[in-house]
């Protein structure tokens, strides 16, 4: 190039580029010959059709495609959504943290973690791909939402890949009506407490829905019995082999894993969430603000609210009830006003999003899994083509490809899906 | 339901190129317009992953009349944008590849379209 005096960047790059390029071309071009050359051959002149038993397998085939793609995108929706949720978790537990210095204006604090909920709620609902959302309450469908766990069809026989609802709300990771300031529960535990099976604590809500933790060993079956508005969940706990200890771990693991704020302390047991400043205690069989104690032989205390709208989706009491009376003899209560309790529950939350996280994380790693048997779905078609498809093209190629095809499609006078036309128009439904 | 009987009337005066480049526009639209939005992305490589799989589909049905080099170009191509579209569901990979041969399919439908009416004109 004698008349450049610059080295000009940008023509040496479409120089190399090109060179490159026409490399492809040849690979592509020989690739396009062979295909011609099995094209031709006169001896099979229908190569592209398929067999009859595969026609049947095409409709099949394109709805495991379709599904395969739709899981895969939901998941991506999900997923992204849920990391979004981590995040604000991790920026509201500096918040709850910062809430605990003095001086700090406490209704500010509360201004911004009730900011942090909101974003916390509209990412799982809106976290709706086609209708499907995984992480929304089905009891609570945000708009656009109709179903809330999700099918995947693998194969043929119509095999599926099930993920279940991973409910990311507010709600469902136990944080309503979060203040810095956070109205907590506490069973007090002295050292003649035992856990035998049976025994069990149940939360219940104000809108009357309950959660029962029972301890079980291994080989127990629960006692409690489960209703749609009262859930059994059991407690793993050996009292042959475990100290008390251990038990109380267990119960607190499993009271966050449902969705409630609990920590444990020398013995103290402190339950948060959906609990706003507690006002008092209610003694056995007596009555505070309409909210009575409804049942005199078991413990129970109200944590009553200044905040309705929490309370409606907190927790309104919990009940001590013993299978044996080990629990209850060896157990007090009490309610508290507690800075630390906003920063447990959010803890809790932190945990039940992981174990979400890492649900949702796994079953995108299984869809990816299925990858391979996508692509061999692509090729489907194969065994009526010969091997005609190219399997792996690059990027480039297919660029090379496509001008070429548009070439010779320019000329014809038909559209590509040239027997059902009209077929595309599912893609508007 | 007036609307749909006019979108079917209006489906049914469509030429076969006419559906195929509006339903070409529509879903790469979809793709260009789907920035880097995680649900608009989804979206968008969802919808052309069915197309390209019923394209594929009708390709392989012993009626679709097309010669057959051209078919095996085409089927090519449904083979790499599904499975493109497939792997680049929840990732950040360009979406470019997917746009330029579907703007590639439409410049020759719409270059049909124009031949045709030379033709009839």
């Amino acid at each position: 190039m004698p008349f450049s005096i610059n080295t000009n960047v940008n023509a040496m790059a479409a120089v190399r580029s090109l060179n490159s390029l026409s490399t492809q071309m040849e690979k592509t071009q020989a690739r396009v010959e062979t295909g011609l050359k099995i094209g031709s051959a006169k001896d099979d002149p229908a190569v592209f059709a398929i067999s009859q038993a595969m026609r049947a397998d095409i409709k099949g085939l394109e709805a495991v495609k379709d599904s395969l793609g739709f899981g895969k995108a939901t998941l991506a929706v999900a997923n992204n959504a849920i990391k979004k949720i981590s995040d604000e978790l991790a920026a509201l537990k500096q918040w709850a943290l910062q809430g605990q210095q003095q001086g700090i204006d406490k209704a500010k604090m509360n201004e911004q973690i009730s900011n942090a909920l909101a974003n916390v709620q509209t990412y799982a609902d809106s976290a709706t791909f086609n209708g499907v959302n995984l992480l929304a309450n089905a009891n609570v469908p945000p708009a656009g939402a109709v179903d809330f766990n999700l099918d995947i069809i693998k194969d043929l026989t119509g095999a599926t890949l099930s993920v279940a609802n991973q409910d990311a709300t507010v709600q469902g990771i136990g944080l309503s009506g979060l203040k810095v300031e956070q109205g907590t529960m506490t069973i007090t535990f002295d050292n003649a407490i035992a856990f035998a099976n049976g025994d069990y604590v149940e939360l219940v809500r104000a809108d009357g829905t309950s959660v029962v933790f029972e301890f079980l060993d291994a080989l127990t079956p629960p006692s409690q019995v489960p209703s749609p508005t009262r859930q059994v969940l059991d407690v793993q706990y050996d009292s042959g082999t475990q100290s008390v200890l251990d038990g109380l771990d267990a119960l607190v693991a499993r009271i966050r894993s449902a969705g409630f704020g609990a920590t444990v302390d020398g013995g103290v047991l402190t339950i948060s969430g959906g609990i706003d400043v507690v006002a008092s205690a209610i003694a056995n069989g007596s009555t505070v603000n309409g909210d009575a104690d409804t049942d005199p032989s078991t413990y129970e205390v109200l944590g009553l609210t200044s905040d309705a709208a929490a309370n409606a989706a907190g927790v309104k009491y919990y009940q001590v009830v013993a299978g044996t009376p080990t629990i209850t003899a060896g157990a007090s209560f009490g309610i508290g006003n507690d800075a630390r309790a906003a920063i447990a529950a959010i803890d809790g939350a932190i945990e039940i999003v992981g174990t979400k996280m890492a649900t949702l994380g796994s079953a995108n790693r299984q869809v990816e899994g299925l990858q391979e048997f996508a692509a061999s779905l692509y090729d489907s078609v194969k065994e009526g083509l010969g091997a005609l498809v190219d399997a792996d093209l690059a990027a480039e190629s297919a660029q090379l490809t496509a001008l070429q095809t548009k070439q010779q499609l320019a000329v014809q006078s038909l559209s590509i899906a040239n027997q059902t036309p009209q077929s595309l128009l599912k893609l508007f439904q | 339901m007036p609307i749909r009987r006019y979108q079917s009337a209006q489906s049914l005066a469509e030429t076969p190129q006419e559906i195929e480049l509006r339903v070409f526009g529509a879903v790469t639209g979809g793709l260009e317009a789907a920035g880097e939005d995680v649900g608009r992305r989804a979206d968008a490589l969802y919808r052309n992953l069915r197309l390209w799989s019923m394209l594929q589909t009708d390709l392989v049905s012993p009626g679709n009349a097309l010669p057959e080099p051209l078919k095996h170009s085409l089927l090519t191509l449904a083979r790499f944008a599904q499975h493109y579209s497939y792997r680049a569901i929840g990732t950040e990979v360009p979406l470019t590849p997917l746009i330029t041969i579907n703007r590639q399919m439409m410049e020759a439908l719409s270059a049909q379209l124009a031949a045709r009416r030379v033709t009839v004109g």
